[in-house]
Order: C-alpha cells, then structure tokens, then sequence
C-alpha cells in the first residue's frame, strides 16, 4: 500500500512536469507539424534564465523572466529562421533544430561552466505539504504539479473555448482557407511556437530549482518529449497529459520494483532459464529497464495506434 | 561524364587514397580510418533517405549490430571457438546489420513519413537502453574488448594494415552503392521517393521495396560499425545512442542527398574537422551547431546541391544565389568564432565569472547574442514571407 501510494504520487509529479516541457512541443509540433528537435533546449533556457535572475534578484522574478526570454528566442527562430525552410520538410527542422540544441548546449556551457549550477527553491517554499506513511511530502511537489494543472487547463480553455483557439485550430487544419478568411496564418504560426516555447521557459524555470539544473538537461528531456506528443497524439492536449501521466507514472513503478528477471522466470516456472540467467551474470533487475518504458510505450504505440492515445484518424 | 571516365575518376582517388599511409603517421591512418568509415556508413545512410526518401533516426541500431556482431566474432576466434581470418569479419557485421534491419524495417517500414522516422527512433533508443544492462550480448556498460588475429601472413597490429583493411570494404561498400543505384531496383527506390501511390498502381509491390532498401542500408551501416570495431577493437553501448543516429542524418544532409559523394565528403570532413580543431579550441560544437543552421538555411540542398544535382531542377542563379548566401553565413560564424575566441582568451575561466556574478554584463551579452541573431537571420533572409501552402504540404508529408 505504502509502495503504491508513494510510486504513484512521485510518479504523478514526474508526468506533470513531463507534461509541463512537452506541452509546447504538443503545439509546435502536433498541431503546426514543425519538427523541433531543439524543444528541450528551452526548458534548459528557461532553467537558466531562472537561475540568472534567482541569484541576482529573486527567484520569482525568475519565473516572470525565463518564458519571455525562451519565448523571445523560440520568436525569433520561427519568424527569421525556421520558417525559410518550411518547404523543405522535416528533414531541414530537424538538421536546423538540432544545430540550434548545439549552438544552446554551448553557450551554457562557455557561458556557465559545464556542471551544474546551483539553482535551488527559495526557502520559504522549502516545507513539507503533509506527511505521508511516515515521510514528508515536499510543498514544492505539490507547487509544480498545480503549475502544471494550471498550463493544462489554460491550453485546453484556450484551444476549445475561445476565438483564438478557433482560429489557431482553423489556421493548422485549412492555413489556405483560414488566410483566405482574412486571418493572419504566419502571425498564429508565430504565435503558437512563441506560446509553446514560453510554457517550456517556464517549465524550466519551475523544473530546473527541483530537478538538477545542467548542460545536459535539455538532452535528458530531448527525446522523450517527443514520446509523449506521440503517445498522446499529434496534437492533442489531453493525449499528451494522460502520455505525460502514464509515462510517469509507469516509470515510477518499475524503479520501485524489487524484482529481478531471474526472479519472474523463477516465479512463472521457468526454473532451467533463471539459473542459466544467473550463471551467465545476465541478470538484471526490473528497475535498470526504466528508462526503457517510455520507449516500449511509443513503439507500441506507432505500431498498434498510430494516431496515439486521443488523437485524430 | 561517360562509363570510362567515371571508372577512372573512382580508380585514381582510390589510389590517391591507397597512397595515404605512405604520406601520414600512425595517428593520421587512423583518423583517416574513421573518416572512410563515416564516408561509407553516409553513403548507405543516403540509400534510404536519398534515393527512397525515407527518414531513419535509428540508424545507430545497425551499425552498433554491426560491431557488436563482428566483435563476438572476434572473441570466439580469439578462443578458437570457429575461424574465419580477419579480412572477412566485416561479411559478419554486414550480415548482422542486414538482418536487424530486415527485422526492423518489417514493422517500420508498415509506418510512412515522420511516423517512420518515430518507430526507427524508438526501436534504436530501446536497444540503446537495454545493452548496458545486458551482460551477455553488449557487454554491459563497459563493452565488450578483443584482439585482431593475424591471417594470411598479416600481422594486422599496425594502423596500417587497418586502414587497408577499411579502404578495401569501403570501396567494395561503395561501388555496391554506386551499381545499385544504376539498377532497375535503384531506380525504382528512386521511383518511391517520388510518387508511391503511383508505383502501386503500376503494379509494383512498394513495401516489400521499402523493406529491401532499409535491409540493405542496414546492412552498410553494419559493414560500417563492423570496420569500426576492428579498428578500435572494442564495442560498447554508446555506439547505438541516438547520437551516431543524428550523426549520419547530419553527413547526408549537409553533403546534400542529391549528390552521389556528397555524403561521403560531408562526413569525412566533419569526422576530420574536430580532430584537428580541438587542439585549438573546445567550443567546435557551437560553430559546429551554427554551421548546420547556416547551411540548412542558405544551401537547402547541400553543400553537394551547389555542384548541381542530376536528379533535381536546380537552375544555376538559384546556386550562385545559395553560395553567395553561404559564404556570407559562414563568415558570421567565423566572425562569432573570432569573437568568442577572445573572450576565452582574455577572460578565460574568470570571464565567465564575471558575466555570472555582475548581472549587467549577463544583459549586454544576452542583448548582444540577441542582435547577432537579429543580423545574421535579416541578412539570411531571402524572402521571408509565409506562404499557407508550403506550410500545408509539408505538415502532412
């Protein structure tokens, strides 16, 4: 009971923020099919910008910089830069994004050092929100999962309930029709890129205090955010949160688990194949495969549901 | 260029190249090792994406099967398990990637466009997550090590013999390439890229196309990782990152698909180029990352478009307009260079000190960074006006 409550409350938390970095790249991507390799770069952005200002100023003013200047720089790359290879398809994104990644990993690096700063929560935040089986329950954890909470329904209100998300949803299905219309197609395009690069400047501002802020935070988040638009579905807000969830929350489980293979092929009788596991020291436990979940989720995905969990046919 | 002259052409760079060790020390054989491995493993890369205009993020799947195939091989002979001598190992790597790749393209290929791409991506960081863990097969997070025998009266201890070794399968690789291309199946891969709905029609059974094509590029990424853990004589997980799979995507992009060698070249001067700056500096990748932006936006079909393309109509201003738009890009990046450059070499460690601790020059050089964007993407910019269409055909490509 104890394990499930806790795997599952830490696992939560992890797939809100997973939520929080991928959001953008629900928009950027699924809705506007801009293959942006570099969307993990502005969280790593964002975490910095925060981290800047937290040590000269304060760390809330942190959070009101890093999404403008991650959305500043996620403006500029899709107004000046990205949108001149538009034509030319993925392939082009994917080469310029990724040069970009570089070009970001870099300047942190020249700029800040290679290891990773010391960007922590402000202590007035550093209390724990209530006791669970005995250990305390961070208030920060609880911070971050309603931020997210926040993004999300902020996303979905938007996109369902108002003009703008009529015309953002209008300018990616008929961008021929909606501009024939008389709305402004580049301008939404600019838009919802400027939009979705701020979430994850945002998101690393509030992640990067948490989690370890460092050079390699971006290639940490790189792929697997790309997991979670696709498991949710192109262009579904509601797909990536569930993808966001299940991803978090299966990762916790399986570190938690104390098995090993041997011991399931034990367990299941296959007693011949657990000692030759054990004498050819292949063994391993069920936790090293963690990272591998994610993986396993989208390949089943692509393969059996290609249009993911909510999305469209 | 007629027959003839293509076969002299391809003869006198091999021996230009089979002149190397003679010239260059052991260090130089090697790094020319690994620039013919880059070259070869672009150059089946571009099968795929060139000819059948398929995108693979996961690439780095075959050509670590490739390594780590040749390298169990190379265990097992050590032990004297089987024999086989050293100058056909590669025949192993390239079986292993060929049959990775069948297996894989099987499922991949039912996939099309960036969902293609998705599944290659998934199934490459799958395997890259489980080989650490996998004592047996990968060798856990260390790898796995071995030695080269010597065969044939060949010691095979000395860069030397290596290098041939490599040149020898390269250029096998490569001519295989080169006359599958001109072959009825090259061209109906050529075929696929360009209308596949109507090869169908005609009758043409396109997946099983496809799933020959990823087959055979998996195959030269195999030789190509194969070669690889000769030379070094060690394999380990990091080969099948996502990494080596971008590498590759890299090299045929920047040397453009169109063009036969471009890969090729591409990669060898991009494996070349770090060798040699990284004992000048150790900010490469940020002029590495500005270079890939610079070309993808002036020469959108490579650096090989600029030679001219036989496949696609490309009208000669259009490529004066691309170098000159390159050059031009790539002096900014010179200029960036030169400027950061200096900064390390005045400030060194302490520079960025400074710009941390006094919060008003981490403002100058931020608006700094910011206006040399500005410059660099106005003066990039040909025509930036968005055109609705452009944007709808390639969202659903």
């Amino acid at each position: 009971m104890e394990f499930t409550t806790v795997s599952l409350l830490n696992g939560i938390v992890y797939g809100l923020l997973l939520f929080m970095v991928s959001a953008g790249l629900t928009l950027i991507f699924g809705m506007m099919g801009i293959l942006n390799m570099a969307h993990a770069s502005f969280y790593m952005i964002g975490a910095y910008a925060g981290y800047a200002v937290s040590s000269q100023y304060s760390f809330y003013l942190g959070l009101v910089v890093a999404p403008l200047v991650a959305g500043f720089i996620g403006l500029i790359m899709e107004r000046y830069l990205l949108r001149s290879i538009h034509e030319y398809g993925h392939g082009h994104q994917l080469i310029f994004t990724f040069g970009f990644a570089f070009v970001v990993e870099q300047t942190i690096k020249l700029v800040f050092g290679d290891y990773p700063v010391a960007y922590h929560t402000p202590a007035e935040l550093n209390f724990s929100a209530f006791k669970i089986f005995g250990t305390q329950f961070p208030f920060y954890r609880v911070l971050i999962a309603l931020v997210s909470c926040t993004i999300f329904s902020t996303i979905f209100l938007l996109l369902a309930k108002t003009r703008i998300g009529l015309v953002v949803r209008a300018a990616e299905r008929l961008p021929v029709m909606t501009s024939a219309l008389g709305h402004d197609v580049g301008l939404v395009f600019s838009g919802v890129f400027t939009a979705g690069a701020a979430i994850a400047g945002l998101a690393g501002a509030i992640g990067g205090a948490y989690y370890p802020t460092s050079p390699t935070m971006a290639l940490d988040f790189g792929i697997i955010v790309f997991v979670v638009v696709v498991v949710g579905g192109l262009g579904s807000v509601v797909g990536s949160l569930w993808a966001s969830l299940l991803i978090g929350v299966l990762t916790s489980f399986v570190i938690g688990l104390d098995l090993s293979i041997g011991s399931i092929a034990a367990a299941l009788g296959f007693n011949s194949l657990a000692q030759e596991l054990a004498r050819s020291n292949s063994d391993f436990s069920i936790s090293m495969l963690a990272g591998a979940v994610p993986f396993m989720l989208m390949l089943a995905v692509l393969l059996f549901r290609p249009m993911g969990l909510m999305g469209r046919q | 260029m007629t027959f003839s002259v293509r076969v002299f052409i391809g003869a006198a760079v091999l021996a230009a190249l089979a002149c190397v060790p003679f010239v260059l020390g052991p260090a130089g054989q090697g790094v020319m090792t690994r620039m013919l491995i880059a070259a070869l493993f672009a150059t089946g890369y571009n099968l795929l994406l060139g000819q059948a205009g398929l995108l693979s993020f996961g690439h780095a799947a075959f050509y670590g099967a490739g390594a780590f195939a040749t390298l169990h091989a190379m265990i097992w002979i050590e032990r004297g398990a089987f024999y086989l001598p050293l100058p056909f190992l590669p025949l192993i790597g390239a079986g292993a990637g060929f049959v990775l790749a069948l297996m894989a393209g099987f499922f991949a290929t039912k996939r099309s466009g960036t969902y293609f791409a998705l599944v290659t991506l998934a199934m490459a960081e799958l395997l890259h997550v489980v080989a650490p863990m996998w004592q047996s097969v990968f060798g856990g997070e260390a790898g796995l090590t071995s030695m080269r025998m010597p065969s044939f009266g060949i010691s095979f201890d000395s860069a030397k013999g290596v290098y041939f070794l490599t040149l020898l399968w390269v250029a096998i690789g490569v001519s295989l390439l080169w006359y599958l291309a001109q072959t009825a199946f090259g061209q109906l891969a050529l075929a696929l890229k360009g209308n596949e709905q109507r090869l169908k029609f005609l009758g043409f059974n396109t997946y099983q196309t496809k799933v020959l094509v990823f087959a055979i590029s998996g195959m030269i990424a195999g030789l190509a990782g194969s070669l690889l853990s000769i030379s070094t004589e060690t394999a380990n997980y990091t080969l099948l990152s996502a990494e080596v799979s971008t590498q590759v995507v890299f090299y045929v992009f920047i040397g453009g698909s169109a063009f036969f060698f471009g890969p090729a070249i591409a990669a060898a001067a991009l494996v070349f180029l770090p060798y040699q700056l990284s004992n000048y500096t150790h900010a490469w990748p940020l002029y590495q990352g500005l270079f890939f932006m610079v070309v993808m936006l002036s020469a959108p079909h490579g650096l090989g478009g600029l030679l001219g393309s036989p496949t696609e109509a490309h009208r000669g201003p259009d490529r004066t307009k691309e170098l000159g738009r390159l050059l031009l890009g790539i002096s900014i990046v010179g200029a960036i260079a030169v400027v950061v450059e200096l900064a390390l070499q005045i400030g060194g460690s302490s520079a960025k000190a400074m710009l941390i601790d006094n919060h008003v020059l981490l403002w100058v050089f931020l608006a700094v960074v910011a206006a040399i964007t500005l410059v660099l993407a106005k003066r990039m910019l040909s025509g930036g006006r968005f055109v609705a269409s452009k944007a709808t055909k390639s969202s659903q490509g």
